[in-house]
């Protein structure tokens, strides 16, 4: 699987968030401006109310319109409404001085927001896997606050330029052309990605908004978004409540916000740069959601505690306050909305858009429209201050922190079930049968093939050992064949015999049938099967096909047998190790406890992600050596190994059907499909084996390639030919390596 | 051609480009190489076949019965349904210049699929496209 940067579709949607930055930026300057002049911040209640009905009465429509056209088809019309809307305000104030004007464009500038995130958020979830999404993500969002942080320190010259603030709206009705042009221009680069239209994969009607809503997953997420926005208005009352109990003066209060916008994005700004991405990728989707909950929460319950000691009027109050807002938005940008993004992907592809206009259309402004009820409700109805708010808020943060932690249990469930609604073609299963590691189910498959195996299916009645004898050394493979059964149950106490048996495991035409007497008819399998494995001079092969076939063993000792041989030496016999492991687990259950089988798991991933990094290691210092392309892909087929071998011991410690379900995703060429795969499993599996087995799935381990300078391809030839630390442990690498070394001389 | 080059060629063959080197290198060594000049027969229609060829260099003619034919280069593979089911040869193949193969007996193959599934599914998924590609196979030499 190759997951390479996506530079392409990062720049163009970093490029429209930029270009959102700036025309919301260009929006809220002028209405802010306007609006609180005329109507004060006792108006702002109302402008709250105003967008959730707006938002209630817009987004049936567009989750309806995104089930029926494409993302690209829809941007474009809405794009162009808004920037016909914004031109008409801004001719409507310059025109006539109708002031009201700025109360619809207070509501336009929130409406803004939610559709170009759900349109740019959109655009990622079809040009990007979901990988790259956790990875990239920041830094599409970087693009939006730089350009607010842009619109925030050109406001100011471009006033003194135009002379009057409604002017400035002429600039943002420009910024929504210039993002209807962007948006054209990523659909006409990616038409393939962005043109598809999702549908279901049985061609089902489409589910209506309020069902999809009412899902315990989707309604989860929309409970978080309510929470989350409901949060930040109330945050961002605190900081501006306090600001003009502490500011007497328009024109501080003017200094005030300024410095605070351009504090605050610069802070967003290096959040997002420098720790966003890695903090996701570190420390995953989990803290991704409730990191920003957690600790705007703490920033506001400092403030109320020093409130209650010193005075709301503290400037440790206000520092607190504002302190929460700076949290808030950062790791809103930060960590939030990538993490929402992502957990969008968990969602069936023909349903996600709906979904996510539905919880970003309703959701938001409903919750915008909520804060600002209560916010009334509190001021009006029980004349409380800020104490009651700060109270509120916390309380608003605990819920909002957990329902992330409920958000992010549902995403890993959905993307399991995701993995298991996948359904499998008919080819698919024949050819999953042909990979299993069972000798029945691979006989079968061969029989498909066409293989002549009519006498393998006869099972002889027992008959005497001396019969048995004679048979077994028949020259016709259907002879030995037929007495197979019989001789395994005389082996136990035969040596003669049993070795005439284990003869059989040796040539293709009588294997299966050899080594199937021998699970079911030898009473001491457990033991055969540890001598063969301990034995380090007996034949691989043999060996292979021993392990394989323990799976349908009913001695009980065999378990253990195979949990002490995981570490095999030879790391083709330790996957069948582990194969048969799985199987056997799944058949009696795990045992010893879940905990052990993760020790087991770690132990075998720790050691298989060393050979990995020398594995790297020496394919970079070979890259480009004449006559070592054979040893790079055989040191590439040992990555593959290594990677067959992670899955492998994943499925002791994750349900089977997802890591089956994943290995087809992962082996397959559908990058978005393989991405989903290692996520799912990401989230799947324990965290002490998390880091390794990401790394050994998809093919980087993180370490830097040594570069192939002379001296590092010298040692690695003489290591890979040598092999005098036993660490290679394959024949074939040193036998390729001589080549090279001969083919450079 | 040592062990290496001949893994190389297998490499480039579709049926086998799932296996990993060490294990073509185990079929590599079974393998027998042979040569044929312009015109040679390497495989006539009408006898017994259990093995297949692998085009090393060169360039190789096969005709069927009804004289429809098929030339094919270095990493094509002729015969190759006699290693699955060993019948009777179907298409008659000739050297159209100097040419060198690499054999594979039945029991060689038969090794290679039980132990590594893999390869069966690549035989398979490029015996499925072959006959969903127009309801027949071409004319690769097999003897159906």
């Amino acid at each position: 699987m190759n997951l390479r940067r996506p530079t392409g579709p990062v720049a163009y949607l970093a490029a429209q968030g930029v270009t959102l930055g700036l025309l919301g930026g260009f929006i809220i300057i002028p209405a802010s401006g306007i609006f609180l002049e005329r109507y004060g911040s006792s108006g702002l209640p109302w402008v709250y109310i105003a967008v959730a009905l707006v938002g209630a009465a817009i987004t049936p429509g567009m989750a309806s319109a995104l089930r029926r056209w494409s993302l690209a088809t829809v941007c474009v019309p809405v794009l162009s409404i808004i920037t016909a809307l914004i031109t008409a305000i801004w001719v409507g104030i310059d025109a006539t001085d109708a002031v009201w004007m700025s109360f619809p464009l207070q509501v336009l500038f929130q409406v803004v927001l939610q559709l170009g995130f759900t349109f740019i958020g959109g655009q990622a979830g079809m040009l990007l896997t979901v990988r790259q999404m956790k990875e990239q993500f920041p830094r599409i969002v970087t693009g939006f606050a730089v350009g607010f942080m842009a619109s925030g320190l050109l406001g100011p010259v471009l006033l003194s330029v135009l002379g009057r603030t409604e002017r400035l709206l002429a600039v943002a009705s420009l910024c929504s052309g210039a993002l209807l042009a962007l948006v054209s221009l990523t659909r006409r680069r990616f038409p393939a990605q962005l043109s598809v239209m999702q549908r279901s994969a049985d061609d089902a009607p489409a589910v209506p908004l309020r069902t999809l809503l009412l899902r315990p997953f989707v309604f989860l997420l929309l409970s978080y978004q309510v929470l989350s926005m409901f949060g930040t208005q109330l945050i961002d009352f605190l900081v501006y409540d306090r600001a003009a109990a502490r500011y007497a003066t328009s024109a501080e209060l003017a200094r005030f916000t300024s410095v605070f916008t351009v504090a605050l994005n610069a802070a967003d700004i290096v959040f997002l740069a420098l720790v966003a991405a890695w903090m996701l990728r570190r420390y995953g989707m989990r803290l991704g959601l409730v990191a920003n909950p957690l600790v705007a929460t703490m920033f506001v319950l400092g403030g109320l505690l020093s409130g209650t000691a010193s005075g709301m009027g503290a400037l440790s109050v206000f520092m607190a306050f504002a302190g929460a807002r700076v949290a808030d938005i950062v790791l809103t940008d930060g960590s939030t909305r990538t993490a929402i993004n992502t957990a969008y992907q968990a969602l069936p592809a023909h349903e996600r858009l709906a979904v996510q206009a539905g919880v970003e259309g309703l959701g938001i402004p409903g919750a915008i429209g909520v804060a600002g009820i209560a916010l009334l409700v509190l001021e009006h109805g029980f004349e409380a201050d800020a104490r009651a708010v700060a109270g509120l808020t916390v309380v608003a943060g605990v819920l909002w922190a957990l329902s992330g932690l409920a958000v992010y249990r549902g995403y890993q469930r959905n993307l399991r079930a995701n993995l298991s609604r996948r359904v499998l073609r008919p080819a698919d299963i024949d050819l999953e049968a042909v990979v299993d590691s069972d000798p029945s189910v691979q006989t079968a498959a061969h029989r498909l093939l066409g293989d002549a195996g009519r006498s393998r299916s006869k099972i002889v009645d027992p008959m005497p050992d001396g019969g048995v004898r004679d048979l077994l050394r028949a020259d016709d493979p259907d002879v030995r064949t037929s007495a197979y059964h019989s001789a395994a149950a005389l082996a136990a106490h035969d040596p003669e015999m049993l070795q005439l048996v284990l003869d059989g495991l040796g040539t293709a035409s009588t294997a299966s049938m050899a080594a199937s007497a021998l699970v079911t008819q030898h009473g001491g399998f457990g033991d055969l099967l540890d001598r063969a494995l301990t034995n380090t001079e007996g034949s691989t092969k043999q060996c292979l096909r021993l392990v394989r076939c323990a799976a349908r063993s009913s001695d009980p000792a065999v378990v253990g047998v195979l949990r002490r041989h995981v570490g095999h030496r030879s790391r083709d016999i330790g996957l069948e190790v582990l194969s048969s492991l799985v199987r056997l687990v799944a058949q009696h259950g795990p045992g010893p406890g879940p905990d052990q089988w993760s020790r087991l798991v770690g132990d075998v991933l720790r050691d298989d992600l060393v050979h990995a990094q020398r594995c790297d290691r020496a394919m970079a210092a070979l890259a480009r050596v004449a006559g070592a392309g054979e040893l790079v892909r055989s040191l590439q087929d040992e990555r593959n190994l290594l990677r067959r071998r992670t899955l492998a011991a994943l499925g002791l410690i994750v349900d089977p059907a997802t890591v089956v379900q994943a290995r087809a995703w992962l082996e397959g060429t559908d990058q978005r499909a393989a991405a989903l795969a290692l996520e799912a499993l990401e989230v799947s599996v324990p965290k002490q084996v998390r880091a390794a087995a990401v790394q050994l799935l998809q093919g980087s381990p993180g370490t830097a390639p040594m570069t192939g300078s002379a001296s590092s391809t010298a040692e690695t030839l003489a290591d890979l030919a040598g092999d005098p630390q036993g660490i290679w442990r394959r024949d074939w690498l040193g036998e390729c390596a001589q080549h090279a070394l001969l083919a450079g001389r | 051609m040592v062990t290496v080059e001949r893994v190389a060629v297998l490499r480039r063959v579709e049926f086998f480009n799932r296996a990993p080197g060490h294990v073509l290198a185990s079929v590599a060594a079974e393998a027998e190489e042979m040569s044929f000049g312009p015109g040679e027969v390497i495989i006539s229609a009408g006898d017994p076949g259990d093995s297949l060829f692998i085009v090393v260099r060169g360039v190789i003619q096969v005709t069927v019965d009804e004289g429809f034919t098929n030339e094919l280069g270095p990493g094509t593979v002729v015969g190759e349904l006699a290693v699955l089911v060993p019948e009777l040869r179907s298409a008659t193949v000739h050297s159209v210049d100097d040419s060198l193969l690499l054999r594979l007996r039945k029991p060689v193959v038969d090794e290679l699929l039980l132990d590594h599934p893999d390869v069966a599914m690549g035989i398979i998924a490029t015996l499925v496209r072959r006959f969903q590609g127009g309801g027949r196979a071409p004319a690769t030499a097999d003897h159906r």
